[in-house]
């Protein structure tokens, strides 16, 4: 029997074997693409290496608008806006304001409020007094966000 | 589906195009992260050389099935042990995952046949076969495209996107002060948009498995993807959804494309040659 015929049979079981185990793996593999993700997001499975696919899920939840009104006699003068009471370019800025450079850790809107809040309150005259109207990006929707004169200034 | 998915040989220039293209947007993204002078230390710089090395033979198509399995190891390594075990965030993100995921589809595919140094050896050495091969990398992409505008279409399917209060916070985040913003925040105009982004995400989930939607499909697919990328930082991930497209083209339409395009040009009869 010549060589080439014997090393035939001697391989053609294996690459049976490979064979399987080749088309086993790519239907994980197609498996995983199509329903892998529906771990996470249907089954709340707790896996960061399962990729889903919530897009922008995060971004920007935790971020607070609004203005604070300086008010004199109990009358608005004149109003200063989050992003300018807490000198940043823009919204997006205060992720670099919280230090870890992501809304999601180490940023409470409630303290940065109140931290501009009180920047502000040592620049007012004797008779004014501030106020702050706006709103905060939470999961869920809007939520509404208020302080008093007291809530900003109690502290100075 | 497994008959459909080993089903079919055809042309192996949509995957060569679109291997080309992925490289260009792996040096898009990651070029700068993993360049020397980025460098923390001797497992930086070696990550970097090894990138640089395997998309440089990847572009050009040399040995090229083989450094597409290595480039998909260094991107699985980027992606779930510098970014996922190491916590370093930007290398987290779904579009380094997707960017992840191409790499490691183009391995399985014949990916060298089309557009490649190894083609140009082998017709040179006279060996060159058609380009022709499995279809199962193009049916993978398939499945990957479906299932991101699926499962993206989930999680969008709630109250909270649907009344466009969740858009309405992404879009406050980038243009609230801006000179767009009434027009970019226009209550009516944010609903309507959060409603047909998941009408068109459904739509392309199911329509880019049937082919007679084909048209529709690129149609709404550009459209949704063009709009992301100008008014949103998406990074490469629009870029890298829309090659994937290339996918959903018989292969013979492609490459008949190619045949058309780089054909001589006919010369009139009565030309001397």
């Amino acid at each position: 029997m010549p060589s080439s015929v014997q090393g035939k049979k001697l391989f053609a079981p294996r690459i049976g074997v490979l064979n399987i185990l080749q088309r086993t793996g790519i239907i994980i593999l197609a498996v995983f693409i199509l329903f892998g993700p529906g771990l996470v997001q249907v089954l709340d499975v707790d896996a960061s290496q399962i990729r889903s696919w919530r897009m922008y899920s995060g971004v920007g939840i935790g971020a607070p608008y609004g203005t604070f009104d300086v008010l004199n006699s109990g009358e608005p003068v004149r109003s200063v806006s989050v992003v300018a009471a807490m000198e940043i370019d823009s919204i997006r800025g205060i992720q670099a304001y919280t230090g870890s450079g992501s809304l999601r850790r180490g940023f409470d809107a409630d303290v940065a409020i109140r931290d501009a809040g009180e920047l502000l309150c040592a620049t007012l005259a004797p008779d004014e007094s501030i106020r702050f109207s706006g709103r905060l990006a939470a999961r869920g929707g809007w939520r509404p966000l208020t302080y008093s004169h007291d809530d900003l200034c109690g502290a100075l | 589906m497994l008959e459909w998915l080993w089903s079919g040989r055809g042309s192996t220039r949509p995957l060569g195009l679109f291997r080309i293209l992925l490289i260009l947007l792996l040096w898009n993204r990651f070029a700068a992260d993993v360049a020397l002078w980025n460098a923390a230390g001797p497992v930086e710089m070696l990550l970097g050389l090894t990138f640089f090395v395997l998309t440089g033979m990847a572009l050009v198509g040399w040995q090229t099935r083989r450094v597409m399995a290595l480039l998909a190891a260094v991107m699985a390594l980027m992606y779930f042990h510098f970014g996922l075990n190491l916590g370093h965030a930007p290398w987290t993100h779904h579009h380094v995952y997707l960017l992840f995921i191409c790499t490691l589809l183009c391995a399985l595919g014949p990916c060298g046949r089309s557009f490649s140094l190894d083609r140009w050896l082998s017709v040179r050495a006279g060996t060159a076969g058609p380009e022709q091969g499995a279809l199962l990398a193009n049916r993978l992409f398939q499945l990957q495209l479906a299932a991101v505008y699926f499962w993206t279409a989930v999680d969008k399917t709630n109250a909270d996107f649907l009344s466009g209060a969740r858009l309405d916070q992404i879009l406050h985040f980038h243009y609230d002060g801006s000179f767009l913003a009434p027009v970019i925040l226009w209550t009516p105009l944010v609903i309507g948009a959060a409603v047909a982004v998941v009408i068109v995400e459904y739509f392309l989930a199911i329509g880019i498995l049937l082919r007679r939607w084909l048209p529709a499909v690129f149609f709404f697919g550009f459209a949704l993807h063009l709009t992301f990328y100008y008014l949103l930082p998406v990074s490469t991930f629009s870029l890298t959804m829309m090659a994937m497209y290339l996918f959903l083209l018989p292969p013979e339409r492609v490459h008949d494309f190619f045949d058309r395009l780089f054909a001589p040009p006919n010369r009139p009869a009565n030309e001397p040659q």
